[in-house]
């Protein structure tokens, strides 16, 4: 083996290393803010090392992979950003509590300035194909 | 060189037995969320793969593929997840089918 390829051997390995962890990390942590804190490693540690052996063994390519992984590292916490204030707003089981909690405030903040009456009169238990389906299985 | 060959081959199946982990989640995910952070991680592996390919089979072009991927993968995520957001205010999907269903004056 040239060292060249040793170089992008090594590389390589860190990256399916950290890749792996997140993904058993994704099956066994027992939430959706702990499952996401690991798919966060998946996504800037290990993506980035096996671009970096991309980048080594393709010398012509090398710019073009620190661009991607700079790509990486600009849309993985927006990406996680998005995913987890959705589901805070969606889902309020959780198993922590927050000293600041901004999203809480400004929802409290909307329903203060503006109570719109159209949500207030249509409950969400109303939904119609719901309750088509139920019809449909009581028959 | 042989060397080199058998151990790409090893980092591919073992990146190919994470991927079958992440299908673990997105089959038993309790609700979409989980789903939807099993999604975003098998992207990346997607993007992994194509990468560990294109070394093994001397193939430069394949990067550009692993940049699509990187790129559809971050979309689909966002979108995903904008869906769910929207999918928590109450009474949205009554701005699109306003007639009611038929079903219900019975």
């Amino acid at each position: 083996m040239t060292p060249r390829e040793i170089i992008v051997i090594v590389f390589a390995v860190i990256g399916v290393f950290f890749t792996l962890v997140s993904a058993i990390g994704i099956v066994r942590l027992p939430d959706v803010y702990a499952r996401m804190h690991a798919a966060g490693k998946a996504s800037t540690l290990g993506v980035s090392a096996l671009l970096l052996s991309a980048g080594f063994f393709f010398p012509g390519s090398l710019p073009g992979m620190v661009i991607l992984i700079a790509l990486f590292f600009v849309t993985a916490p927006i990406a996680t950003t998005a995913m987890a204030r959705a589901t805070y707003r969606t889902d309020s089981r959780r198993h922590f509590t927050l000293h600041y909690d901004d999203i809480a405030t400004l929802a409290k903040e909307e329903k203060k300035a503006a109570p719109s009456p159209a949500r207030a009169t249509q409950p969400r238990a109303s939904r119609p194909a719901r309750a088509r389906r139920s019809k449909g299985r009581s028959k | 060189m042989a060397t080199f060959d058998s151990a790409l081959a090893i980092l591919i199946l073992v990146m190919t037995i994470s991927l079958g982990i992440c299908f673990i989640r997105l089959f038993i995910g309790p609700n979409v969320p989980n789903r939807t952070v099993a999604f975003d991680t098998i992207s990346v592996h997607a993007v992994g793969i194509i990468v560990l390919f294109a070394v093994r089979d001397n193939a430069p072009s394949l990067l550009s593929v692993a940049m699509v991927t990187a790129v559809l993968g971050f979309l689909g995520t966002t979108i995903l997840a904008r869906y769910l957001e929207r999918s928590a205010e109450e009474g949205w999907e009554y701005e699109h089918t306003e007639r009611p269903f038929p079903s219900d004056h019975d």
